[in-house]
């Protein structure tokens, strides 16, 4: 078995082939962090560099991976830029494993290997790199593995094992590398894991073309998930799928959707695959409701429970933890009225305001887009519909003490919230109060807001002034 | 790399690597590990400070650093032992901007976790976290 220094190769690899070769055509400033698991390569272009506003203009308002797609140009670039336009992809979100292996029967082998190319969160431009692999390079896709509940948790089984998010991961188009020999890696671990896999694949004597265009009928129906709705998901995967083809079809694959005009009934056939079932479409969907009934009975989300697991491991901070409610409700009343459509308080202690921004209601994420990418926790945050701005609570039982303001300090540097508050049911440490009236200044971040320490229980909330 | 505690780290540090992160004409005056706050360590009088009450910190390592005309400058150092994430970054914000000393140095025993890592990519979000005043900036400095 040969092992790979990931970290050294990626960090040479980025000096000795990537640079190099993004220098061929551009000026800019680069720096690349590095972490056991991390890798990143920024590229600083002056701000009127002619080589940054290329990259605009075949980008546009693509400036994400969330919402990027494969840029127009490129599908009608020359064969050459295509492949380097791939060679970037593989680069970036090219998975090379031995453990992406099927068993199909070759004429040395039954063990054939694939690659993946791994997509996170942005839907459309898992259907855009199937479409363009195959109408530019005639290259069959084996499959996709959607981060979809009904995909990736099709019997409930995650969710019955309290891993109900398990399915929200990375999408996977899956391709056998044979058909990718005419792209390269420029990151050298990665080639070089391709090679063999490419080896192994080449040597073992496969000889069928795998493709899951045109899609098989669908015979086997999913179990009804919770999460068919979640709100994290884009709007056109928002619902039932018994196929994973279903979704590319839902997301517009070109494709598909040629494939379904040729329909006798396209509705029925996006329900089944069936070409020729030209039966009415409400009599199908009786049936097809029918099947998933036998499959599973719908599960209602339990919240509440899922919030007290979560509890019961911290159970050092219990008392911290009771005292969430009540701030709740004194926050709700002294900033919002208790007029939730002015704003609301929600204890958020449990996870990242980022996860708890996946089973938000839609119009929180409309309005509150920014905090998908908080990746902290503080104990209450106010959502402020009419400013569209964020206030922070931390909670606290013990005196308040510097190491307690640092925590919620960096919080508001990264969120920028409008209001935050350091609340204690025992007020300020001495050596807090000492510190603070020789230099209020540490409390401030932002534009002119600063931290607000207080005293509270049951009668009510004391700010001190300083 | 990997220390058994973080006071082998702190030596290591001090004895071969601190002069690569100080002005070309300042060496290493004074070093101690105070037992209670600034304030009340009796050895923080040799740091060349006027003591007051934002002193009411304790750091896990402060120094003195003395150029050619034997002026004094501040610095502090914390050490990171499990991924340093954003709870630590804030402590030193504190302690920083509170003494508001010429160095304030973490000692990453260990990586940067994740979301730091992202965070710190983007050059506005790195300043405003390490940033602490005047140009002054807190340094993450791995031991390798």
């Amino acid at each position: 078995m040969r092992i790979y220094d990931q970290i050294s190769e990626t960090r040479n690899s980025i000096s000795n082939n990537i640079l190099p070769f993004l220098r061929t055509s551009m000026n800019f400033v680069d720096n690349t962090i590095q972490t056991n698991a991390t890798t990143l390569l920024l590229l600083d272009f002056e701000p009127t560099s002619p080589h940054w506003e290329i990259v605009r203009q075949i980008f546009g308002n693509s400036y994400n991976f969330q919402k990027g797609l494969i840029p127009q140009v490129v599908w009608s670039s020359s064969k050459q830029k295509q492949v380097q336009f791939m060679n970037g992809v593989l680069d970036t979100i090219g998975l090379c494993s031995k453990g992406g292996w099927l068993p199909r029967n070759g004429k040395r082998s039954k063990i054939r290997q694939r690659i993946y190319i791994q997509v996170v969160r942005n839907w459309k431009l898992v259907v855009d790199i199937d479409n363009f692999l195959r109408e530019q390079f005639d290259i069959p896709i084996q499959t996709i593995d959607w981060g979809h509940p009904n995909i990736r948790d099709g019997n409930l089984v995650e969710h019955h094992a309290g891993n109900a998010s398990a399915y929200a991961r990375e999408h996977q188009l899956k391709i056998y590398p044979e058909y990718l020999s005419e792209f390269q890696f420029r990151l050298s671990h990665k080639q070089s894991l391709f090679k063999e896999l490419l080896d192994h694949n080449l040597e073992s004597g496969f000889s069928t073309k795998e493709d899951w265009f045109p899609p098989s009928k669908i015979k086997n129906y999913r179990a009804i998930h919770p999460d068919e709705t979640n709100p994290r998901m884009i709007a056109e995967v928002r619902k039932h799928f018994d196929a994973f083809w279903q979704i590319n079809l839902a997301l517009g694959c070109r494709y598909l959707v040629n494939l379904a005009s040729t329909a006798k009934n396209p509705e029925v056939f996006a329900l089944t695959g069936d070409l020729t079932d030209s039966r009415d479409t409400a009599k199908v969907i009786k049936e097809i409701d029918s099947n998933r009934k036998q499959v599973s009975k719908p599960i209602k989300v339990e919240r509440a429970n899922a919030k007290s697991n979560t509890s019961k491991s911290r159970r050092s901070d219990e008392l911290e933890l009771a005292t969430y409610p009540l701030l709740q409700k004194l926050f709700d009343e002294a900033i919002f009225q208790k007029d939730k459509n002015h704003g609301e308080f929600f204890i958020t202690n449990y996870s990242t305001i980022s996860a708890f921004m996946k089973d938000a209601p839609q119009s929180f994420i409309e309005l509150f887009e920014e905090c998908e990418d908080f990746k902290i926790r503080p104990d209450l945050v106010g959502f402020d519909k009419n400013r569209k701005k964020l206030i922070f609570i931390e909670s606290k039982v013990e005196p308040l003490d510097l190491d307690m303001l640092g925590q919620l300090l960096a919080y508001c540097l990264v969120a920028n919230p409008i209001d935050a508050y350091l609340v204690s049911t025992k007020g300020l440490s001495a050596r807090l109060v000492s510190a603070l009236s020789a230099n209020p200044k540490v409390l401030e971040y932002g534009d002119k807001s600063a931290v607000k320490l207080g005293k509270f229980s049951e009668v009510g909330l004391d700010l001190y002034d300083f | 790399m990997t220390f058994s505690n973080q006071s082998s780290a702190i030596e290591i540090f001090l004895n071969s690597h601190i002069q690569n992160f100080l002005d070309k004409d300042e060496r290493l005056d004074f070093h101690f590990q105070p037992s209670s706050t600034l304030l009340n360590d009796p050895r923080s009088s040799k740091l060349g400070l006027v003591l007051n009450s934002r002193f009411e910190v304790q750091p896990k390592l402060a120094f003195s650093v003395k150029n050619k005309v034997s002026q004094k400058s501040l610095g502090i150092l914390e050490v990171s032992t499990t991924p340093l994430g954003l709870k630590m970054i804030g402590s030193m914000q504190v302690l920083a901007r509170m003494i508001e000393p010429k160095y304030a140095f973490i000692l990453l025993c260990n990586q940067i976790s994740k979301e730091l890592t992202y965070l710190l990519a983007d050059p506005q979000m790195r300043t405003k976290l390490l940033g602490y005043g005047a140009g002054k900036e807190i340094q993450l400095i791995e031991l390798t």
